[in-house]
């Protein structure tokens, strides 16, 4: 073999070798955390908006390894200040092996990547789904409070949810008044939707339970026009409150037709099922008692 | 030519149509009875608003698009001697949409509702005077500039999405660029009207110069053609007019390429007959093409952008078939 | 027009002088045929004395006036110019093809007017083209387009014609043809410019020749004086006969220097 040859092949042997030393170091660093004994999970890692809420809600701030990114808005809204100095991840798998958790919160679109990881890196990974009723948020709590270790906790939450949703169902005003959550036509979230027992809850009737196709449905202005509800509701992300609000970017007629009937809800609360959500059904109501009596007029 | 005489009729039976059926046509369902009653009866009333408020300037949004596009495409091509030539060529489309990418981008959507077109319509300027500043010096290195300036554009855009600050900016952002007249009010056709009739303007005067184009740059200069001068009025032309309708509809394609295309059989192929055939037919083609997005009965609305690519793309391959054929 | 002078004409591109300091004057009446090698830059001169391109040195005066100081379409309805090979990009018929040579007197919009129709007739009629006036041009064989195109550059009734080899691709009998009617031209009392490459049917039918060799006019006069054995030698560097030059009996030969062996 000439000389250049012989340079490749020792080159490319010794790149193996050291690739070899390289995956063998890695495993073993890995091999060893699985080594430990499970208990209430010290380090945990939420890869889904929703689950952080939760967690922030179930766990001092110690034991949480990190939370998304998008956390941030929906936390500065409930629990201002709650997630000051943690860790950031954005569903990463190179996240999982830094934070080096014991328990990774997913959801059903939590990449596979991330769940082979998890089983390397140790870390028990549970599986939460969304809720998309109080049913949902019942049963996700008291599922997350499990995985964490506390579930006394969970219970309680729910227990006050309870408490609250009876309160307000005691209460509820004689005279349903027609709203949609309406967003300049993108999509209306119809029966099934964590917003449409929402707005039964809050004393409403939801005018996209009427449509006949899927949960989310294309609804334009002139439908909007010819269905008349009482007033519209518009989700915002950095949400300051609830307020009758008129939003600048709707089409001129929607802004004369409904002005003064316009209702702005935090999206955070009605995408994601918490046991806080029951605050989203008061605030409604309370929103709700504003619109003005009678219907739109033009 | 038969076809010659029967064009005009043709054209006027169809503008009439596809004007009717876009005023009677919605995803709420008015028959024709309701809406004439509606426009005498004590106003301001159901019918009355949905037709004047929303399908009138949606109709006219249409045709003002449409006649842009066609007649765009076809002063590009008649000075670019290229039937592949378009409106998308030389950096406008892109280069509105950059801008409105923009608005939507920094919230400035939310805030105003005419943030957005007119971002698009800047945008649309910027990219036309960098075609422009670049391509100086000949036909071949406008067309490379305009080449080189889309992908900038397309670029930017595809940082805004990258960096999109949350999944519904970065929905809000990819819907935009689909292309659509849902929705469309009276505050945008005041808005891009100037811009698209100044386009206009610039454009038609070019119908001469184009002509002379037949011969080659050499001839046409040699008859007196400032070809500078027409390369200028018709690139400011297609940004004014092209700039402005993409930036209030978002990137509708292929209606530039088309409408010349067909309308050539029944005008011949002189550059200036074609303009405006181009411009009837291409208002033509995209209030029917609306018309359809409104009656396909899908759940999610069928994006009008989405419709004409569709329905065009087979269409190009036609005509790159028909191209080879002819060629030697 | 009646006079078209160039003076000290130089046109210079990356250092090199494409054309250098030509002078010559030319006069209606006149069938000038500009001869030279390939590369001698006959066709920048063409475009200079255009008025399509301006040289870096030197300038062209039609009647005295300098050429820059014409309006473009004055200058388009004075002086008519045929590039090498020209073609139609569209295919229109042979009639509008003709039309588009009135460009230059054609408001900014509207169709022909009558009389303009009639001068597009009459044109399509001097070249024999009539029977084929609503065929698409780029349908047209070689010889046929070459007469379409002189007729577009006729029907403005120019004073001078300049053509950039017209005769290129043109079979014998087309050559012939269109070299004739060049000449009937200038005999009618225009002025016609036009390179060749064919120098026989050049010393048959011109009445003046212009020699260019690396950019410098190394002759030019009437044909019958210019055209020599010698010039051509020395031009084109190959053994030239000339025969009878400026008659229509002129004949020029190449042959080799030297015998094959």
């Amino acid at each position: 073999m000439k000389l250049g040859g012989r340079l490749w092949t020792g080159g490319a042997a010794c790149c193996c070798a050291v690739l070899a030393c390289l995956a063998v170091a890695a495993s073993g660093v890995t091999r060893d955390q699985a080594a430990e004994p499970p208990g209430k999970p010290m380090r945990i890692m939420s890869a889904n908006m929703c689950n952080d809420i939760l967690l922030l809600a179930l766990v001092p701030k110690e034991r949480i390894a990190s939370i998304t990114y998008l956390a941030h808005d929906a936390v500065e809204v409930l629990m201002p200040g709650a997630d000051r100095g943690m860790a950031i991840n954005h569903g990463l798998s190179e996240e999982a092996i830094r934070d080096q958790p014991d328990l990774i919160l997913a959801s059903p679109w939590t990449t596979p990547v991330l769940r082979r990881l998890a089983a390397q890196v140790g870390a028990r990974i549970v599986e939460v789904e969304s809720a998309n009723s109080f049913d949902d948020i019942r049963r996700v709590t008291l599922q997350v409070g499990d995985a964490v270790g506390e579930r006394a906790r969970a219970e309680a939450l729910v227990a006050e949810m309870d408490r609250k949703l009876a309160e307000l169902d005691r209460t509820k005003p004689a005279q349903p008044i027609e709203v949609v959550a309406w967003s300049s036509g993108n999509s209306v979230p119809g029966a099934g939707t964590l917003t449409d027992e929402i707005i039964r809850r809050a004393g409403a009737e939801n005018l996209a339970r009427k449509l006949p196709d899927s949960r989310y449905s294309s609804f334009g202005v002139e439908e909007l026009l010819a269905a008349r509800p009482d007033a519209i509701m518009r989700g915002e992300d950095r949400y300051n409150g609830p307020a009758l609000r008129d939003a600048v970017s709707e089409h001129p007629v929607i802004r004369k037709a409904f002005a003064g009937r316009r209702i702005t809800y935090p999206a955070s609360f009605y995408t994601c099922g918490v046991p806080q959500s029951v605050e989203a059904v008061r605030e409604l109501r309370a929103a709700l008692a504003r619109v003005p009596k009678g219907g739109v007029t033009w | 030519m038969v076809g010659r005489r029967l064009w005009p009729i043709l054209a006027a039976v169809l503008l009439v149509v596809c004007v009717l059926l876009s005023l009677g046509t919605g995803r709420v369902w008015l028959n024709p009875a309701v809406l004439v009653d509606g426009v005498f009866a004590p106003k301001p009333n159901l019918a009355w608003l949905i037709l004047a408020e929303l399908r009138v300037p949606r109709t006219i949004l249409g045709l003002m698009v449409g006649a842009t596009l066609g007649l765009s495409g076809a002063a590009l091509q008649g000075l670019l001697r290229n039937p592949l030539a378009e409106p998308g060529l030389l950096g406008v489309s892109p280069g509105a949409a950059l801008g409105a990418v923009i608005a939507i981008y920094f919230g400035l959507s939310g805030m105003l509702t005419l943030a957005t077109p007119i971002l698009g319509i800047v945008g649309a300027m910027a990219a036309a005077w960098l075609t422009l500043m670049i391509g100086r010096g000949g036909t071949l290195t406008m067309i490379l500039a305009g080449s080189a300036v889309s992908g900038l554009m397309l670029a930017g855009v595809s940082l805004a999405l990258n960096f999109a600050p949350n999944p519904y900016a970065a929905y809000e952002i990819t819907t935009w660029l689909l292309g659509s007249l849902a929705d469309r009010d009276w505050g945008q056709v005041t808005l891009a009207a100037p811009f698209i009739l100044v386009g206009w303007l610039c454009l038609i005067l070019t119908v001469r110069d184009i002509d002379a184009l037949t011969l080659g740059e050499a001839q046409a200069e040699s008859l007196g053609v400032n070809i500078a001068r027409t390369r200028f009025l018709a690139l400011a032309g297609t940004a004014l007019s092209v700039g402005a309708a993409t930036a209030v509809t978002g990137a509708i394609g292929f209606i530039g390429l088309l409408a010349p295309h067909l309308v050539r059989p029944f005008v011949g192929h002189q550059p200036s007959r074609v303009l405006l055939p181009a411009a009837v037919f291409g208002a033509i083609l995209l209030v029917f093409a609306d018309v359809a997005t409104r009656v396909i009965p899908t759940s999610q609305e069928v994006k009008l952008g989405v419709l004409t690519s569709l329905v065009g793309t087979p269409f190009f391959f036609w005509l790159v078939a028909k191209l080879r054929r002819m060629s030697p | 027009m009646s006079m078209m002078e160039a003076h000290g004409v130089s046109v210079i591109r990356n250092g090199r002088a494409i054309v250098d300091d030509v002078t010559m004057t030319m006069r209606d009446g006149q069938f000038v045929g500009l001869i030279g090698p390939n590369g001698a830059g006959k066709s920048t001169l063409m475009s200079v004395l255009a008025g399509l391109l301006t040289p870096e040195r030197g300038a062209v005066m039609f009647d005295g006036a300098p050429v820059t100081s014409f309006d473009r379409r004055e200058l388009a309805r004075v002086r008519a110019f045929l590039p090498q090979n020209p073609r139609a990009e569209w295919p229109i018929s042979v009639e509008r093809l003709v039309a588009l040579g009135l460009t230059p007197q054609l408001p900014a919009f509207g169709g022909l007017a009558e009389e303009m129709q009639a001068r597009v007739a009459a044109a399509i009629e001097m070249v024999d083209l009539s029977d084929r006036r609503d065929q698409p041009a780029t349908t047209l064989s070689g010889g046929e387009l070459a007469r379409a195109m002189l007729a577009r550059a006729l029907v403005g009734d120019p004073d001078t014609l300049m053509a950039d080899e017209p005769l290129a691709g043109l079979d014998p009998r087309h050559a012939l043809d269109s070299v004739g009617r060049l000449r009937r031209l200038a005999d009618a009392g225009k002025l016609v410019i036009a390179s060749i490459h064919e120098l026989t049917l050049a010393a048959r039918y011109t009445t003046h020749i212009a020699v260019m060799r690396e950019g410098r006019l190394v002759a030019f006069g009437p044909t019958a004086q210019t055209l020599t054995s010698a010039l051509l030698q020395d031009v084109f560097e190959v053994a030239a006969c000339v025969t009878d030059a400026g008659t229509p009996l002129a004949v020029v030969d190449f042959v080799p220097s030297r015998p094959q062996a």
